[in-house]
């Protein structure tokens, strides 16, 4: 376990050096906050919208698909560790499962779910919406 | 060839008697990151003037030229004396603990991600078995560090920077993952010294790339991938200064503002390290054979010399020729990343989300399945 | 354990068939969204993976993949009931699938994706295999509940059936960890052998184990106190996938408890026999009770369901493998006999989920109403139906075991429970028509009626029709 030591003092250190770089900040800087200062930037104007606001769909469509990825990628890692050892058994399992994962992506791909909502370049205007094919 | 941790020998030669093993490691530990996080830190404020200097020739201008002398050399280090100094706001309506916590989390992690990273055969802290998985997974913190920036700020701007990042990160992880896995194939460990280890012979060019062809379209995937990670040029749309005002560090200012920076240049630098180390032979190279013809004794399984040194005897060259080597490696990444910066347009977001889904996720895996087919061959 | 060999591949011939077709179904899905090749091809694909196990005599036993999976006589029954239920689900939803907007190759797909889970469910030998199997059973019944996305009423019925079904899925999870931790293995064989061995007296954590599988099982099955999503959720969802879940997940999760108490949990079968008979008890009692009070027909079967389920589980309860062999009996002929009763339901359309819609029938439908008698005098158990061999074979295996209580319970409540049907038959038969004939049955919904109604009289008629076939584990 010796060798974790190194990542507790690195992950330790970091967090002290970042936290210390805010103190020195926090005593050299001064203090001389005014209303307008401290107001959400908006080009100089009051602000006339406050970010509460729904997000496009297509943000949440994307985390869904990343999870699908992600997790194939998470099970490859290992695989491709001791690639040399399975031979071509490993490499045949992995395009099995690859291509079932695949097959999935097709899916995804052909019901529409990777276009980002309101693409510009089809002429579309930004509804919020994912589109219906 | 195996080496010791240079500064571990040192301590354990001049400990007295009866201090345990384990603080002999704490106390490596310790004196080794604080080394490596000023190294980066210098490499990081040396990258924000290289930015300036190869984007100022870029347009046919100079960059920086007065402060400090020869071009501006000290720029940096005057701007991060006056980022210090400035007053640091929180603007009305702010989740405080968020938007102080945010930009700490992002610079925390991208150090942290450092601890497990090699800068020398000799000079690394954790000789994890993980490495590779601990440096994405912990720079995959910032992620985390730009969204509760964005979602603590108040302000519309910083959301859709944080939204945009969350989406363009989780989309290019995949790419970048996947073009890993062609290099952890050929290597077979996760463990970064090995990795480079692996890549010794050949008179230091038995790179990675050099030994699988399939690895070449991989590398430039991974750069590709990179890029969006990092949130450079062509991917900078979480700043996105002519839409976004500076995305999700829109209401940031003095040192908090100035962690997100050093994030950036930290987080390319790690990321070319990653690259050098699985594609384009880490520490290897021919002056790296040379030195270590040169300097390095080879010693037998009994303790006893097998070669007598080439020219003298003195490892500690050999250790800082393969650092820089390493380093010059990365530092040419960097390069490449600022040059692809000032030369290409911001792309928009759906033409993001269309290359990292529609066209590098599904060559990544082809690419990958190719080079497993050729070690496959080859075996 | 060794890699993947062909002939391990080859004891999931079926499961394989069903798989294939549903990728081969999503990978086409963009282009047969309003055709019927969806149909065509689960229905193709059942029929392959009951003849490829029907193949397969009864009698053999195949272990494969470590010792996780096991292709005995036990698989072979409910892999064919699987698939049977499959092709008469998708024979009554094809006329329901034109007329809304569900995405037909995603339904079928699904339905394929949870026939394969429940294949597996009855071929598992290790706990693990049959969590996964059980979990790709249940994620595929949450999307098809909710599959309607723009009705409320739908999407209310997943949420609930995805929470309730997340948090039984953990505690069961739970129940497995405690087991593994206790035993140290996940095979069935592995715990019952570590199980004997252990010195006398269950410990406490081992029965909260137990009590935390059975628990998570009786969720699958729906029994009482377990029971809460299925009336909500059969009500929300369209009717095929109600069909869907009442005969087919309600057999696979009697075939995964029946193995696993049968044979991992043999030596515990004082433990378990105490928890099945509450809970079989419960289930016959509050079932036929508070079906009485419905008056929506889907809520009427989902109660009528868990009613059936305490009859299934009182077979598994006396915890022997005649008992075990009598659960397996009543699962089949419930299958048919629901299949059949929420088939006519789907036929009627919105008709049909009424309890009230029924009157009449007999003067508009004379065939309808008779099927639909049929079915409902099956459902209570009435001789020369299905029925009444199911119940009577469960009543024989109780008072075999010496559950005189459980028996005499089981048939009281058939009486309350033959109320409940009655009224429906009554409507049909001795009131007047108050709505318009309903339109003509599609020639797909005749056809999987006329299956589901030959099963339920044919097993009443010839009792002994399963004998061959019902292999315990």
């Amino acid at each position: 376990m010796n060798e974790y030591i190194g990542i507790v003092a690195g992950i330790l250190l970091a967090g002290g050096i970042t936290a210390s770089m805010l103190i020195l900040s926090s005593v050299l800087g001064k203090k001389n906050p005014t209303p307008e200062k401290l107001e959400p930037f908006e080009c100089g104007k009051e602000p006339f919208s406050l970010p509460m606001g729904k997000m496009a769909v297509s943000f949440y469509l994307t985390a869904i698909l990343f999870i699908l990825f992600d997790v194939e990628v998470i099970f490859l890692y290992p695989w491709a560790i001791v690639y040399r050892e399975l031979g071509m058994l490993g490499l045949v399992e992995v395009c099995v499962f690859v291509g079932i994962l695949m097959i999935g992506f097709v899916y995804a791909w052909a019901n529409g779910a990777l276009e980002w909502a309101g693409q510009c370049s089809t002429g579309q205007r930004s509804t919020g919406q994912p589109r219906r094919d | 060839m195996e080496h010791g941790n240079l500064i571990h020998e040192l301590l354990g030669g001049v400990a007295p008697e009866g201090v345990p093993a384990w603080a002999i490691v704490l106390v490596t530990a310790v004196i080794g990151v604080s080394l490596l996080i000023g190294v980066v830190s210098v490499i990081a404020m040396f990258s924000v003037w290289l930015e300036r200097k190869v984007s100022g020739h870029i347009q046919c201008r100079y960059g920086p030229m007065y402060v400090g002398g020869w071009h501006g050399w000290a720029q940096s280090i005057a701007d991060g004396v006056k980022l210090l100094m400035k007053e640091d706001m929180i603007p009305l309506g702010a989740d405080r603990v968020l938007f102080v916590l945010a930009p700490a989390l992002v610079l925390g992690s991208i150090f942290g991600a450092m601890a497990a990273m090699p800068l020398a055969p000799g000079f690394y802290f954790a000789d994890i078995n993980l490495g590779v998985f601990f440096i994405l997974g912990m720079s995959a913190l910032t992620t985390i560090g730009v969204i509760m920036s964005g979602w603590a700020s108040n302000s519309k701007w910083s959301l859709y920077g944080a939204m945009r990042e969350a989406a363009q990160v989780v989309a290019y992880e995949i790419p970048l993952g996947i073009s890993l896995l062609a290099p952890l194939m050929v290597a077979g460990t996760f463990n970064l010294l090995e990795a480079s280890e692996a890549q010794s012979g050949w008179f230091g060019m038995k790179w990675f790339v050099f030994q699988n062809p399939f690895l070449i379209p991989a590398a430039i995937l991974f750069f590709v991938a990179a890029l969006a990670e990092t949130k450079r040029a062509p991917f900078d749309l979480p700043e996105a200064e002519s839409e976004l005002v500076a995305g999700f560090m829109t209401e940031y200012s003095g040192i908090r503002w100035s962690f997100f920076f050093m994030e950036e240049y930290a987080a390319m630098f790690l990321m070319s390290l990653v690259g050098a180390v699985f594609f384009f032979g880490g520490f290897e190279s021919p002056f790296t054979s040379l030195a270590e013809w040169a300097f390095v004794t080879e010693a037998g399984a009994d303790g006893s010399a097998l070669r007598t040194a080439g020219l003298f005897e003195l490892p500690l060259l050999y250790h800082v020729t393969a650092g820089t080597v390493l380093a010059a490696k990365a530092l040419f990444g960097v390069f490449l990343m600022m040059w692809v910066r000032w030369t290409v347009p911001r792309v928009r977001i759906d033409q993001v989300m269309t290359m990292g889904y529609k066209y590098l996720t599904p060559l990544a895996l082809v690419v990958v399945l190719f080079a497993g087919t050729w070690e496959w061959l080859l075996s | 354990m060794n890699g993947v060999t062909l002939t391990d591949l080859g004891l999931l011939l079926p499961e394989l068939i069903l798989l294939g077709a549903a990728l081969v179904l999503l990978l086409t899905a963009h282009r047969t969204r309003t055709t019927s090749v969806p149909t065509v091809v689960t229905l193709l694909a059942a029929a392959a993976a009951l003849w490829v196990t029907g193949r397969v005599s009864p009698d053999a036993a195949e272990n494969g993949f470590g010792g996780m999976l096991v292709a005995d006589g036990y698989a072979r029954f409910f892999r064919l009931l699987s698939a049977a239920g499959l092709a008469v689900v998708t024979l009554f939803a094809d006329r329901r699938l034109r007329e809304t907007d569900i995405p037909r190759p995603e339904f079928q797909t699904l339905l394929l994706l949870a026939s394969v889970g429940m294949m597996l469910a009855a071929s598992s030998a290790d706990l693990l295999p049959l969590y996964l199997a059980l979990e790709l059973i249940t994620i595929c019944a949450y999307v098809l509940v909710g599959i309607r996305v723009e009705r409320p009423h739908a999407n209310e019925a997943a949420i609930k059936y995805f929470l309730s079904g997340s948090f039984a899925s953990a505690l069961m999870l739970l129940g497995i960890s405690l087991i593994y931790g206790l035993t140290g293995t996940t095979t069935f064989d592995g715990i019952a052998t570590a199980l004997t061995a252990a010195p006398e007296g269950a410990s406490p954590l081992l029965v909260g184990g137990i009590g935390l599988v059975v628990g998570g099982l009786a969720f699958k099955v729906a029994a009482v106190p377990f029971h809460a999503w299925a009336p909500d959720t059969y009500q929300g969802a369209s009717a095929p996938v109600a069909a869907f879940l009442a005969a087919g997940s309600k057999a696979a999760g009697l075939a995964a408890l029946g193995r696993v108490v049968v044979t991992a949990l043999g030596p515990e079968s004082q433990t378990t026999a105490t928890m099945l008979v509450a809970l079989a008890g419960l289930s016959v009692v509050l079932g036929s009770l508070v079906a009485a009070a419905q008056t929506d027909m889907k809520r009427l079967l989902a109660y009528s369901s868990i009613a059936h389920a305490g009859f299934a589980l009182m077979g598994v309860a006396s915890g022997t493998k005649e008992g075990a062999a009598a659960t397996m009996t009543y699962a089949a002929f419930y299958v048919f006999m629901t299949l059949g009763a929420f088939g006519m339901v789907i036929a009627l359309g919105e008709r049909g989920e009424r309890v009230d819609g029924y009157r009449g029938l007999a003067a508009q439908r004379p065939g309808a109403a008779a099927t639909m008698l049929l079915f409902l005098l099956a459902l209570t158990g009435i001789p020369l139906t299905a029925g009444f061999t199911a119940k009577f074979s469960v009543i024989r295996s109780a008072v075999g075991a010496g559950r005189i209580e459980l028996a005499v319970l089981a048939v009281l409540a058939s009486v309350v429970a033959a109320f409940v049907y009655m009224r429906v038959a009554v409507g049909m038969y001795m009131k007047e028509p108050t709505e318009p004939v309903p339109a003509r049955f599609a020639p797909a919904v005749k056809l999987a009626l006329a299956v589901a109604a030959g099963m339920t009289l044919a097993g009443g008629i010839f009792p002994g029709l399963l004998d061959s076939w019902t292999v315990s584990p």
